[in-house]
């Protein structure tokens, strides 16, 4: 019973309690950058999700042959041909998928909640945990952008998803261009703060 | 000293595994992927000439263009591809004319422009002032999307007079 | 351990009159700019200027009184940046805009910081700028002078200028117009000669000093003057610096007392900037005006010029 307490923790913090990006703020450069749309959020999440997971895997299991000292080139490596090889198969069998992921996938690799993971967590624990992290990291990466996302869309052109929810208000352009990004972002993250605070 | 040698050696190894699985993926579904490709590329080349029996590729001064054939092997027009730097990203766009350089139909292939703003020229609104027109008419900018909305029409425009000189 | 030394904000300058008593005179001084404005671009402009001001002295107390702090609109800071915002509009935006934009600039700009005295930027100039990138086709819509509001939409001769890199007589309009008010432009702006009248007023009262708005001013005109559209030294330096919102920014933002440079150096430093900035984005941006950018990008760099030009400690060499 303890033991799935812990397990079902490892999941649950990357949640809310060490969110990656309104605690850790890890991974600001895709958050920034993709929340123009809903769509795109949506995009990312799935891309996120399934690298962090697995990378987060196979750091793991290596984790017993790879020396400190070499660590961070011997992750790159993982973590870059992980994503190649995802992104080949992809391409290969899932054609429908890369239409809503192809162009974030390659992005994935500079994402550093996917190395900070590793970094942080993968190195040091055992498989099963650093999936769950992985896991549980990603989907609260997934809640933060979708939230980022959502509220720049609605508000700088006034649809979600491409559909018009309001005609009788005048959209804020801000919202969808780079200084809005700074700008939800950083009263999100205070908004975070100070609920965690409580 | 012997350390670094290990160092060496265990990287080294890490990433010729991994070397060699990346490129044994590449060599699987290479062939897979072309393949698709090529299909998506005639799909979309069928959208724009539904009436054709086949299209055929066809090249001038390194341009690369298609021509759409009929069942009686008459010659219905021509489709080409244009790329454009637009504001955030590089616009593809489809265009077929009729045998004298009239456009026909436009469609965006793939763009990443600003959401609400740039992404303007996806709609039909945009779109429809291309139709009719050849390489030398106007076509009116979006307000607002002046640099994504120019690009996409001086894209187009080139490439017309490329093949229409 | 407990710590007995206080630590309060800047601005530290030592003076006889309190910031209250500072921030009316500056609104006063600013009443005469605001009835040409009116009197100019039509009772709109006034509602704009009433609302902002009220949205602004509102927004101020409901957000000190959700913080639990003590209220304290009655400095007259708010309505100074509520005033000074209305300012910046053009005289046809929908009376939401100035909501919005007052809105902006207490809670955002001034109050997330927290409050007078620690923002990092100028609360009128954010929220300006706020408006400006989210509706672009509002602030941008100028009208004439006498016209009417809904009907007549005409571009101010900065952006005549920048299009179409004509003359002034071209458009119609002598240095007299530009000095009187007599053109298209935001509600506060136009009328340079009422504001100089005002920017003396606190000039003699020593409410400002002359840095800043000189350097700033003296900059941008150089400039225009040598790197002209049509070749060297062809600058139409008068006109550079009457139209648009060179006086009303010069004397009455780029001084305000939060968000400018402590030491006499660094505000010429702070002028300089300003004017350079402002002349780079005239000359080669897609803007027609550049002061509330300059200012804003310059209000970013006073730390900086702060720690470069620090005051003298006393026995000190």
């Amino acid at each position: 019973m303890a033991k799935n307490n812990n397990l079902w923790q490892e999941f649950s913090k990357g949640l809310f309690k060490e969110n990656p990006i309104f605690y850790i703020v890890l991974g600001l450069c895709p958050t920034l950058a993709i929340t123009t749309s809903l769509e795109n959020a949506l995009g990312m999440s799935g891309a996120v999700i399934f690298v962090l997971t697995f990378s987060n895997v196979v750091i793991s299991s290596i984790r017993k042959i790879v020396p400190d000292k070499i660590r961070i080139p011997c992750f790159i490596v993982v973590i870059a041909s992980f994503v190649t090889i995802t992104e080949l198969l992809m391409q290969g069998y899932f054609p429908i998928l890369v239409k809503h992921l192809g162009i974030f996938l390659p992005l994935i690799v500079v994402n550093c909640i996917i190395m900070g993971r590793a970094e942080a967590f993968a190195k040091n624990h055992k498989v099963i945990p650093s999936l769950l992290d992985g896991l549980g990291m990603g989907v609260g990466f997934s809640l933060a952008i979708i939230l980022i996302a959502g509220m720049r869309e609605f508000l700088g052109t006034g649809k979600i998803l491409g559909r018009i929810v309001f005609r009788c208000f005048s959209p804020s352009l801000i919202f969808v261009l780079p200084p809005g990004a700074l700008l939800t972002l950083g009263l999100l993250i205070a908004l975070f703060n100070r609920i965690k605070k409580r | 000293m012997n350390q670094d040698k290990r160092y060496i050696g265990i990287l080294f190894l890490i990433c010729l595994i991994a070397g060699l699985l990346v490129s044994f993926v590449y060599a699987l579904t290479h062939s897979r992927i072309e393949e698709r490709k090529k299909q998506e590329l005639q799909d979309t080349l069928r959208g724009m000439f539904s009436e054709a029996a086949r299209i055929e590729e066809l090249s001038k001064d390194e341009l690369v263009y298609y021509q759409a054939i009929s069942d009686e092997n008459q010659v219905l027009g021509y489709i080409l591809i244009c790329e454009a730097r637009g504001y955030s990203s590089t616009i593809k766009a489809i265009v077929s004319t009729d045998l004298e350089g009239k456009i026909k139909e436009i469609k965006i292939l793939e763009q990443n422009e600003t959401p609400g703003i740039g992404s303007k020229i996806m709609e039909e609104e945009f779109l429809n002032r291309f139709i009719g027109k050849s390489k030398d008419d106007s076509v009116d900018t979006i307000t607002g999307a002046t640099i994504s909305s120019k690009a996409i029409i001086k894209a187009v425009k080139e490439n017309l007079k490329k093949i229409f000189p | 351990m407990k710590n007995n030394l206080l630590v309060s904000f800047w601005p530290h300058i030592q003076m006889k009159d309190s910031i209250t008593k500072i921030m009316w005179i500056v609104f006063l001084s600013l009443i005469p700019a605001g009835i040409a404005g009116v009197y100019f671009f039509g009772l709109h402009s006034l509602v704009l200027i009433f609302v902002s001001i009220v949205t602004a002295v509102f927004t101020e107390a409901l957000i000190q009184l959700i913080r639990k702090k003590k209220i304290t609109i009655y400095d007259g800071s708010a309505a100074l940046t509520g005033l000074l915002l209305a300012y910046n509009l053009p005289p046809a935006v929908p009376f939401w805009i100035p909501i919005v934009g007052s809105f902006f600039a207490i809670a955002i700009a001034k109050q997330t910081f927290g409050g007078l005295g620690r923002n990092i930027f100028n609360p009128a100039l954010s929220a300006r700028v706020f408006l400006l990138l989210s509706w672009p086709t509002y602030m941008t819509a100028f009208v004439n002078p006498f016209g009417s509001a809904d009907t007549i939409s005409s571009a101010t001769p900065l952006s005549t200028l920048k299009e179409g890199g004509r003359t002034l007589s071209d458009i119609g309009l002598t240095y007299m117009d530009l000095f009187l008010g007599r053109r298209a432009g935001c509600i506060g702006e136009v009328a340079i000669f009422l504001l100089l009248l005002g920017a003396l007023v606190l000039l003699i009262l020593k409410i400002i000093t002359l840095h800043t708005p000189l350097s700033f001013i003296f900059m941008l005109a150089i400039f225009s003057w040598i790197f002209d559209k049509h070749g060297l030294f062809k600058g139409d330096v008068l006109f550079s610096i009457m139209s648009g919102g060179v006086i009303l920014g010069a004397f009455f933002m780029a001084t305000d007392y939060v968000t400018s440079p402590l030491t006499k150096k660094g505000k010429i430093v702070f002028g300089i900037g300003c004017g350079l900035i402002t002349f780079i984005i005239r000359r080669f941006a897609g803007y027609p005006e550049g002061v509330s950018f300059s200012i804003l990008i310059m209000n970013a760099f006073v730390p900086l010029i702060d720690r470069i030009f620090k005051p003298s400690v006393y026995g000190k060499k």
